[in-house]
């Protein structure tokens, strides 16, 4: 018996991109859809468990992206974001919360597909328009990024896939994927609250400005 | 004369003081100040000089509340009434020649004369009106052997008052001109941000309904699902009305205030247990607030809670709502680690964009953060259009500059005026039997005066108005430390020179304290003479003219304030109106232009699609090519040109998956730098055969300008 499908939920307030998207996800057998809502407190309220929740970065209630991941991240499922070509400070902002990857609605749908079955597996998802936002990014410029690490995000940015840029680099992806994951906690962990100095000191240590303590 | 609202309502004033000023004379003149040797004079002169001085107050009241043209007319009535009686004794005394004894007192009243010319040509004409009638009055004193110490005396501070006036009413009128210059410019500034908010707003609506209706319809539209056909029709439906419904103005529906308080408490208690809310509505307040005002608050205070709880985690979070009698407000107030708005990067300005930016593109609606590092308040706020305007919220750009020192005929009335009172003082201790009453006189008007402090635009502090006060309570005094005999000789011209000074604070900014000082001076200055033996009608009729001078300005500065105050609220509500009628017509015609390109654009495939019937591969290959071109606007606007748009065309028809990123938004490049990367970008992308390409203007300080990629190959613009 194979393991059980993975059950996928989607927030979005059209409900025709959520059926074309549910057609995608039942085209994989290891995908289940579980259901659709239009706002996040819809999803609680009328969807069952999920493991993945697609959501649509701009929904019409007001919500705020960020907010609305990390109330679904609460309720125990990952966040894969769908966009349909939005500001690259929307991206910034949800590119620094808990989600998987952002995808463009607009890419082919195995694309769509292939990422969602990536983020079912609990894969990050690295797209030209995550890359691209955050290569654009000022504050980017003082992120403890390597000199490597900063061609790999702008080689990304301008649309090379995993294996041009390992190709170009004369690295294998899997050096790439482990660039792209630095990159992404990096990223992540610009901004982040530091409301004591104690918080202080420990967002300067994982971010390699401090030296961490020592035993003895 | 062309005057404004503001110029007029100074002009308007300064007759409504002169009448008032004229009446009060007339009625003191008539019941206490006498005189010791009257010149002989016909009983018609007498009722003439009563008419005179009455005809003024007579004009002043419908000039009140009439028209430019009329406030002129009515002025120069005035004007011809001040100069009546001086012109009729002058041609009484030389037709019949011989009399003898002292001119009438309100004859030598040149002041309503010089305030008159002043209001109704200028300043100019006043000085010259002035001199005339102060040669003139001279000259029949000379005629009728009143060259007395009282006359001269009498003279003397009539003209200083009279180049006082002259000098005030100019200023003044100017002030008025300044202010009227002020509101034109401030409407028109705030019509232009106005006009530029509203198309901003209407811009951002246009693209809301693209982005959130027509790009997921056009999508769909060309992947082709037969069995979402139905549903993609009644979408495609939707946002063909949508986008034809743009112009249309939104419905007023309004929400009650009770229900906003339940909607506000609602989104407090799903944010967050940690946030207490709590509804504070004033009596009297308003009942209803629109829809989309309303909607857009609601929206706001959900997004600050969010971001007080993602900034400022385990930090006591309140939000309150306001309701008063002009609107409402929702303060949203946090007490964690702040921020300092100054230093965030305009590229970072999420909060101002979606926050702000949401509620400041409904009408009547307004935003503002203050973050610091005792916590974060975010006010936002509904004002009810219907209501007299509150403190604006940007500067107020209706209030003239202050001017930064006096003009020229200020300085030259106060020349003059320190030099009449030297020379008075100066005339009296040669006249007098005690000259040390006058050298103490003007001691004390010079220590008032110099205690005043010199800057004359500034309002004296507390400590300083009160010791130039007493000062020149001092000078009041001093009118009963004379001899008793000669009481009325020089008609207490130390008096009079307090009640200048005490004028002079009043018009500096301290009205009240100047008052007092004139209740003070007067009741001392009778006591103390009184306690010498003075009559009450000599008491009466040498401290009435003080007592007017003092009363009469503080009058004049509080009613010119509270004609300020009336000009600064009726400015600040045609500055509103102006606004709301420049945003709704830019809103409009922004509106209606959007309207009119994306129906040319999209109307007709969006009907098509409607009609929930097959579409062609040729269709469906068309929605595609309109969904990546109205992507392109919003994240390659500036790539969207020929021959780049062409070669998109192309390859999206080939199948290409073709993405125009502009990353470098705030980065000025030329057109023909542009119109060089659009060139050099479509020769890249024509040789794409398939799969994806992204096409890039790069951030600054990159190697290059720009980037190509495509599965095969990058490369790049480096200009």
């Amino acid at each position: 018996m194979g393991a059980a499908p993975v059950r996928v939920a989607m927030v979005d307030d059209h409900a025709v991109i959520a059926m074309a998207v549910r057609g995608l996800v039942e085209s994989d057998p290891g995908l289940e859809f579980v259901g659709h809502a239009e706002s996040v407190s819809d999803l609680f309220r009328r969807v069952g468990p999920a493991d993945l929740v697609i959501l649509d970065l701009r929904l019409r209630d007001g919500s705020e992206a960020v907010h609305n991941v990390e109330r679904i991240r609460g309720w125990g499922a990952q966040v894969m974001v769908l966009t349909s070509g939005e500001d690259p400070y929307l991206i910034r902002e949800v590119s620094r919360s808990d989600v998987l990857g952002i995808v463009r609605k607009s890419a082919p749908p195995a694309t769509i597909l292939a990422a969602i079955a990536a983020a079912a597996r609990g894969e990050s998802i690295a797209t030209a328009e995550w890359a691209a936002a955050l290569d654009a990014d000022p504050d980017i410029e003082s992120a403890p990024l390597t000199a490597r690490e900063r061609e790999v995000l702008a080689l990304y940015a301008s649309g090379l896939g995993a294996k041009q840029v390992a190709a170009r680099l004369g690295v294998s992806e899997n050096t790439i994927d482990d660039h792209l994951r630095r990159i992404r906690a990096v990223y992540h962990a610009i901004h982040r609250p530091a409301n004591t100095k104690v918080e202080l000191y420990q967002r300067g240590v994982e971010d390699g400005f401090l030296p961490g303590p020592t035993a003895g | 004369m062309n005057a404004g609202r503001s110029e007029l309502w100074m002009r308007r004033a300064l007759l409504g003081a002169v009448g008032a000023f004229d009446l009060v004379a007339i009625i003191a003149t008539q019941t206490v100040v006498g005189r010791i040797d009257p010149l002989a004079l016909p009983g018609w002169y007498r009722i003439l000089l009563v008419v005179c001085f009455v005809v003024p107050a007579l004009v002043a009241i419908p000039a009140l509340s009439a028209g430019v043209r009329t406030v002129r007319s009515l002025t120069i009535v005035a004007f011809v009434a001040s100069v009546v009686p001086v012109s009729v004794l002058a041609v009484l005394l030389v037709v019949d020649p011989g009399r003898t004894g002292q001119l009438p007192w309100m004859v030598s009243a040149t002041t309503s004369a010089a305030a008159t010319a002043a209001i109704a040509w200028s300043a100019r004409t006043a000085w010259i009106v002035v001199g005339a009638l102060t040669a003139m009055i001279w000259a029949l004193s000379a005629l009728v052997g009143d060259l007395i110490p009282n006359r001269v005396a009498n003279d003397i501070q009539v003209l200083v008052i009279s180049i006082g006036i002259i000098a005030l009413s100019g200023e003044l009128i100017r002030s008025g001109r300044r202010i009227d210059e002020a509101t034109v410019s401030a409407l028109a500034a705030a019509e232009r941000r106005a006009a530029r908010q509203a198309r901003q707003a209407a811009a951002e609506r246009a693209r809301a309904i693209v982005h959130d209706d027509v790009l997921a319809t056009l999508l769909l539209a060309a992947r082709g699902v037969p069995h979402l056909r139905g549903l993609l029709g009644e979408q495609a439906a939707s946002a063909a009305q949508r986008v034809r419904t743009l112009a249309e103005p939104e419905l007023s529906v309004e929400v009650r205030v009770a229900d906003l308080a339940d909607r506000l408490r609602e989104v407090a208690r799903v944010e967050s247990p940690r946030v207490a809310f709590s509804a504070r509505i004033a009596r009297g307040a308003v009942d209803a607030v629109p829809a989309p005002a309303a909607t857009a608050l609601v929206a706001a205070a959900r997004q600050a809670l969010a971001n007080s709880a993602r900034h400022a985690r385990g930090a006591a979070t309140s939000l309150i709502l306001f309701g008063m009698r002009d609107g409402i407000r929702v303060v949203v107030r946090d007490d964690g680690p702040g921020f300092d708005l100054a230093t965030v990067p305009p590229d970072r300005l999420g909060v101002t964009a979606t926050i702000l930016g949401r509620v400041r593109a409904v009408a009547d609606c307004a935003a503002e953060i203050e973050s610091g590092r005792t916590g974060t308040t975010v006010t936002l706020g509904w004002r009810d259009p219907r209501h007299p305007a509150a403190p604006a919220d940007e500067p107020d750009e209706t209030v003239a500059t202050p001017p930064r020192s006096l003009g020229p005929e200020m300085r030259i009335a106060l020349v003059i005026g320190v030099v009449a009172e030297l020379a008075l003082a100066v005339y009296s201790a040669t006249v007098v039997a005690i000259p040390l009453v006058p050298i103490a006189g003007i001691v004390a008007i010079g220590v008032a005066l110099a205690v005043m402090g010199w800057r004359p635009l500034r309002v004296p502090g507390t400590a300083r108005a009160l010791w130039s006060t007493a000062f020149a309570v001092i000078a009041f005094v001093l009118v009963g430390l004379g001899d008793p005999a000669e009481y009325r000789l020089v008609i207490g011209w130390t008096a009079n020179a307090g009640a200048f000074v005490l004028a002079v604070l009043a018009m500096r900014g301290r009205p009240f304290v100047a008052l007092g000082g004139v209740g003070v001076g007067i009741a001392l200055a009778a006591a103390v003479s009184a306690a010498q033996g003075v009559s009450e009608v000599d008491i009466v009729s040498v401290l009435a003219r003080p007592a007017i001078i003092g009363i009469g300005a503080v009058g004049v500065v509080l009613v010119l304030a509270a004609l300020g105050r009336r000009a600064a609220r009726i400015r600040a509500d045609e500055v509103e109106a102006a606004r709301a009628d420049a945003w709704r017509a830019a809103e409009r015609a922004e509106l209606l232009e959007r309207v009119g390109r994306l129906d040319a654009l999209i109307g007709r495939t969006l009907d098509r699609l409607a009609a929930a019937e097959p579409l062609s591969a040729e269709e469906r290959r068309e929605c595609a090519l309109l969904e990546g071109a109205l992507r392109d606007l919003y994240r390659g606007a500036r790539l969207s040109r020929e021959p780049l748009l062409s070669a998109v065309r192309r390859a999206r028809g080939r199948g290409v998956d073709v993405v125009l990123f502009d990353d470098a938004p705030g980065e000025p490049i030329t057109e023909a730098e542009l119109d060089e990367i659009a060139v050099w970008m479509s020769a890249f992308l024509d040789g794409v055969g398939g799969g994806g390409f992204t096409g890039r203007i790069l951030p600054a300080d990159r190697p290059g300008r720009a980037s190509a990629a495509s599965e095969e190959s990058a490369t790049l613009f480096r200009g």
